[in-house]
C-alpha cells in the first residue's frame, strides 16, 4: 500500500522507448493540488513556445485525481492534458470509466508521454515494467475491437485500456482519447495528439494499493458525500436520466442550440431527450463511472431502424450536436451517430458542430449541395436533417475522405478554406467548436467560455448557479455577491465574481479526481468537504482559502500557456453568431445576444479580480504572489 | 445464520464501492483486486454483477480443502478461511462454482467474504441497494 502525500510520474518516451520516473513532494502538491495541476506544470515545463501540436515535441499528460483509486464518490476522473492541434493552445479534457483508478494501482500518479514511435505502438504499464508493443496489425481499428484485441494479447484479465480509433490515427483535429470502450476524453483533439505519436494504446495493470492519511474522517466525509448526492434533486434526474435528459429543460428555456445555434428551441425536442431514452426504453442499463454513486452513464440501444446499433450514451452534448444542431430529431439516428463516434473516437460535439456548418454553408452555396463519398462512389445532399449525410460524414471525417478530409480539421480551418462568409457561421474561438450551450441568454456563461483558456465550452468554469436552480445555487449566489438576486441568467453584473469561483471549483474537482456533475452541476460535493477528503487523503492540510488559491495558480499557469504561444484578450472571445445574430425567442420577449459592450464589462471585471492586465495577461506582481516567478513569456 | 444476498443482480451499476470498502477494511488500503467481494464487468455490454460467497451448506471449498481450514464459526455460522491454516494449495478456488474464493499472491493464501461477522459493510455503500442480508435456515 503506498500513501498519497507525494506524486510518482512516470515518463515514457516512445522515440527512445525508455522511461523513468520522477517525484514532486507533499510541498508541491500543497501549491498545485496534484493531477491536473501538476500537469499543467510538467506541461510548461516539458515544451516550448511555438512546438507543433501534432509534433513529437509535444507531451500528452494523463493525470487521474489525487484521490481517483480510493472510495471518494464520483473519484474515478481521469484528466488529459497537451497542447491542443485545434487550438494551438492550453488543452484539458476528461475522461471517466476505470481507467485511471488503475493507472494508480501501478503505483503512478501522472503519464508523462513524450515523443513519437518508429511505428504503431501500444503501451503496457505494470508495477514493475512498462512495454511497448508493436501494433501495426491494429491500424484502423475501431475503439472496440482495439480493446478486446489487446485484452486478449496480452492476457491480462484486468487491464484497463484507453486507446484512440481510427479517427485519432488520422490526425482528425477533434478526435479524443476513449477508455473502457465508451469514456471519453474528448475535446481539443487530444486523441490525434496521441495518434501523431503513433500510440494506439495504453494498458495498465496494477496491484498496488492506496493508503489514506485518516480512515475515520474520508470515511466519514465519503458517507456525508453520498448523502449529499442520495439528497440532491438533480444527482438523481441525472441518474434517472442521464445527461440527456437535460434536454427538455434547456428546450423550454429556449436555450437549447438547434439549427447550428439559428434557434433556441425545436418542437420535437422529446424525441432525443434523456426522458425518451427512459421512457421509450431505448435504456439497456445505468453504468458508472469508478466509485460514483449518481451513475448518469447510459447503454442503450435502437428500437426500430440501424438494428444491432448498441453503445454507452449518448449525452446531451451528443444528442444536441447530432439531433437538433444537424436537425436530425429521431432517437435511432442519435444513437448510430452516437455509436460511430464512439467506434471511431470522435468528440461528438465538434463533429456534430462541424457538420451543421457544412449543411448552413452548402444551404448558402458556398458549398456544393450533395457531396460523393469516394469509396462507395454515393452521392448524398448536403441539407439540414440529411441523417444519411450526416452519418455517412462521422466515416469520410474519421478516415479523411473526399468532403470529410475538409471537415476533420474543424470548423475554423474548413471556414477559412472556403472563404466568403462561411466564418460567420463557423461556431467556434480559439479554434474550438463551441459545446451545445447557448450563451446568449446566459451571461455567465458566456464569460465562462470566452475566458476559457480551451475555447469555448462548459468544462473548464461551469457557472451552473447563475440559473438559481436549486437552493444551494442560490446560496452559492449570495456568498459570492451578497444577494441572490445575480443569479438571473440575462444579467452581467456580478457574472465576474461568479464565473471566478466556478473556475477555481472546477480545478479543485479535475484535482481530487471527482465529476464535475457531482460538484458544479449540482452542488452535491461541496469545496468543504473537498478539502476534508484531500486532507484525510494525503495529510496535507489546506484551509478554504488556501484551496483557492492553489486553484489560481494552477489557473494562472495555464493561461500562462496561452499567453507564451500568443494569445490575449481579442481571443477571450465568442463565436461571431453569438456575439452579432440575436437568437430569436417567444414573442414577448426580447431577442438575446451578448453583445461586445456586455462581455467587455465582464472582461474588465474578471480580469481585475484574477490579477491580470487590461490584455489578459496575468501581471508580474500576481505571478509572485502565486510563487510562480519562473514564468516569463 | 444471516447471508450475504445478491437483491437485485440487474441494478448493479459496476461502481465498484462494495470492493473499495471490502479492501478498506480488510487490507487497511484501496486494493479492489484484495476485496472480498468482486464485481464481474464485461464492458462491451456495459454489464457488471458483484461475485460474493453463498455460504453454501454442502460447501464445496470446504470438502476439497485439504488441511480443513474453511470452517464455520460457532457464533454466525459464517464460512470462513481460517488464514493460519490455509496452505493457499487453491483447491477450493477450483472448486467453487460461484468464483468467491480469491488467491492473493503475495500472502500465499486464499480469502473469501466472512460477512464482516454480521454486518457487511458493503450493503450500505452500494448506490443501486443490489446488496442485502437474508436469514437462511
Amino acid at each position: 500500500m503506498r500513501r498519497l502525500n507525494s506524486a510518482h510520474v512516470l515518463h515514457v518516451n516512445l522515440t527512445k522507448k525508455d522511461y523513468w520516473t520522477e517525484e514532486y513532494s507533499s510541498e508541491d502538491m500543497q501549491n498545485y493540488l496534484g493531477a491536473r495541476g501538476l500537469a499543467s506544470l510538467i506541461l510548461w515545463k516539458s515544451t516550448k513556445k511555438g512546438i507543433d501540436p501534432l509534433g513529437p515535441e509535444n507531451v500528452l499528460i494523463f493525470a487521474p485525481g489525487v484521490l481517483t483509486g480510493t472510495n471518494i464518490p464520483t473519484g474515478g476522473r481521469t484528466t488529459v492534458i497537451g497542447k491542443s492541434p485545434a487550438t494551438g493552445m492550453f488543452m484539458k479534457a476528461s475522461m471517466g470509466g476505470h481507467w485511471g483508478a488503475e493507472l494508480k494501482y501501478t503505483g503512478y500518479d501522472l503519464l508523462v508521454v513524450h515523443g513519437k514511435a518508429v511505428g504503431l505502438t501500444n503501451v503496457i504499464i505494470t508495477n514493475s515494467d512498462v512495454k511497448f508493443l508493436d501494433a501495426s496489425d491494429f491500424k484502423n481499428l475501431d475503439v472496440i475491437r482495439t480493446t478486446e484485441k489487446l485484452s486478449v494479447e496480452t492476457n491480462l484479465p484486468t487491464l484497463e485500456i484507453a486507446c484512440i480509433g481510427p479517427s485519432g490515427e488520422n490526425l482528425v483535429k477533434f478526435a479524443g482519447i476513449m477508455c473502457n470502450m465508451y469514456h471519453t476524453a474528448a475535446r481539443g483533439g487530444l486523441g490525434a495528439v496521441m495518434g501523431s505519436k503513433n500510440l494506439k494504446a495504453i494498458g495498465v495493470y496494477g496491484k498496488n494499493g492506496i493508503s489514506l492519511n485518516d480512515v475515520e474522517t474520508f470515511l466519514k466525509t465519503a458517507e456525508k458525500a453520498r448523502r449529499s448526492i442520495d439528497g440532491t434533486g438533480r444527482c438523481q434526474f441525472y441518474k434517472e436520466y442521464g445527461t440527456a435528459g437535460v434536454v427538455m429543460g434547456t428546450n423550454e428555456a429556449e436555450a437549447f442550440p438547434v439549427k447550428n445555434f439559428q434557434l433556441g428551441s425545436m418542437e420535437n425536442a422529446y424525441d432525443i431527450s434523456g426522458q425518451c431514452l427512459t421512457e421509450q426504453k431505448y435504456l439497456v442499463r445505468r453504468e458508472s463511472c469508478f466509485a460514483c454513486s449518481i451513475s448518469c452513464k447510459r447503454y442503450t440501444q435502437t428500437k426500430q431502424r440501424y438494428l444491432g446499433t448498441k453503445s454507452g450514451g449518448p449525452e446531451y452534448e451528443t444528442l444536441g450536436a447530432f439531433g437538433a444542431g444537424c436537425m436530425v430529431p429521431d432517437m435511432d439516428a442519435n444513437l448510430k451517430a452516437n455509436e460511430l463516434s464512439n467506434l471511431w473516437g470522435l468528440d461528438t460535439i465538434s463533429a456534430g458542430a462541424v457538420i451543421q456548418w457544412a449543411m448552413e454553408t452548402a444551404e448558402k452555396g458556398l458549398l456544393p449541395d450533395t457531396f460523393q463519398d469516394p469509396l462507395t462512389g454515393k452521392k448524398y445532399k448536403l441539407t439540414w436533417g440529411n441523417e444519411e449525410a450526416m452519418l455517412v460524414l462521422l466515416d469520410m471525417i474519421s478516415f479523411r475522405r473526399g468532403l470529410g478530409d475538409l471537415l476533420a480539421d474543424g470548423v475554423k480551418i474548413a471556414a477559412e478554406k472556403v472563404g466568403g462568409d462561411a466564418w460567420k457561421w463557423a461556431l467556434h474561438a480559439k479554434g474550438l467548436e463551441q459545446s451545445r450551450v447557448e450563451t446568449r441568454n446566459a451571461k455567465a456563461y458566456a464569460l465562462a467560455f470566452a475566458t476559457n483558456p480551451r475555447g469555448p465550452d462548459h468544462l473548464y468554469g461551469q457557472p451552473m448557479a447563475e440559473f438559481g436552480f436549486s437552493p444551494e445555487a442560490r446560496a452559492l449566489v449570495k456568498k459570492l455577491t451578497g444577494d441572490e438576486k445575480y443569479a438571473t441568467p440575462n444579467i452581467i453584473e456580478k457574472k465576474p465574481e461568479i464565473v471566478v469561483w466556478h473556475e477555481e471549483c472546477f480545478v479543485m474537482t479535475d484535482c481530487l479526481g471527482v465529476c464535475s456533475r457531482a460538484t458544479l452541476s449540482t452542488y452535491a460535493i461541496t469545496v468543504e468537504m473537498m478539502a476534508d477528503f484531500f486532507e484525510a487523503g494525503t495529510g496535507i492540510k489546506l484551509s478554504e482559502e488556501e484551496f483557492h488559491k492553489a486553484a489560481r495558480r494552477v489557473i494562472n499557469m495555464e493561461r500562462s500557456f496561452n499567453i507564451r504561444e500568443g494569445a490575449d484578450r481579442s481571443l477571450d472571445t465568442l463565436p461571431w453568431r453569438i456575439m452579432n445574430e440575436g437568437l430569436p425567442i417567444s414573442t414577448g420577449k426580447k431577442e438575446a445576444i451578448v453583445t461586445p459592450k456586455e462581455l467587455n464589462i465582464m472582461l474588465d471585471r474578471y480580469y481585475e479580480i484574477r490579477g491580470w492586465d487590461n490584455s489578459g495577461k496575468p501581471t508580474r506582481e500576481t505571478l509572485n504572489n502565486l510563487g510562480l516567478q519562473f514564468i516569463e513569456y | 445464520m444471516k447471508k450475504l444476498i445478491i437483491n437485485a443482480v440487474a441494478q448493479c451499476v459496476g461502481c465498484r464501492q462494495c470492493e473499495l470498502i471490502c479492501s478498506l477494511i480488510k487490507e487497511k488500503g484501496f486494493a479492489p483486486w484484495l476485496a472480498r467481494i468482486q464485481v464481474k464487468r464485461d464492458e462491451e455490454i456495459v454489464l457488471a454483477e458483484p461475485i460474493i460467497c453463498q455460504q453454501c451448506i454442502d460447501a464445496p471449498c470446504a470438502a476439497v480443502c485439504p488441511v480443513d481450514a474453511i470452517v464455520k464459526s460457532e457464533t454466525t455460522e459464517v464460512l470462513h478461511v481460517d488464514q493460519i491454516e490455509c496452505i493457499g494449495c487453491m483447491q477450493c478456488v477450483e472448486a467453487c462454482p460461484y468464483g468467491a474464493m480469491v488467491f492473493d499472491a503475495q500472502k500465499g493464501k486464499v480469502f473469501k467474504c466472512d460477512m464482516c461477522w454480521g454486518e457487511p459493510a458493503c450493503i450500505s455503500v452500494c448506490p443501486a441497494n443490489v446488496l442485502g442480508i437474508e436469514e437462511v435456515n
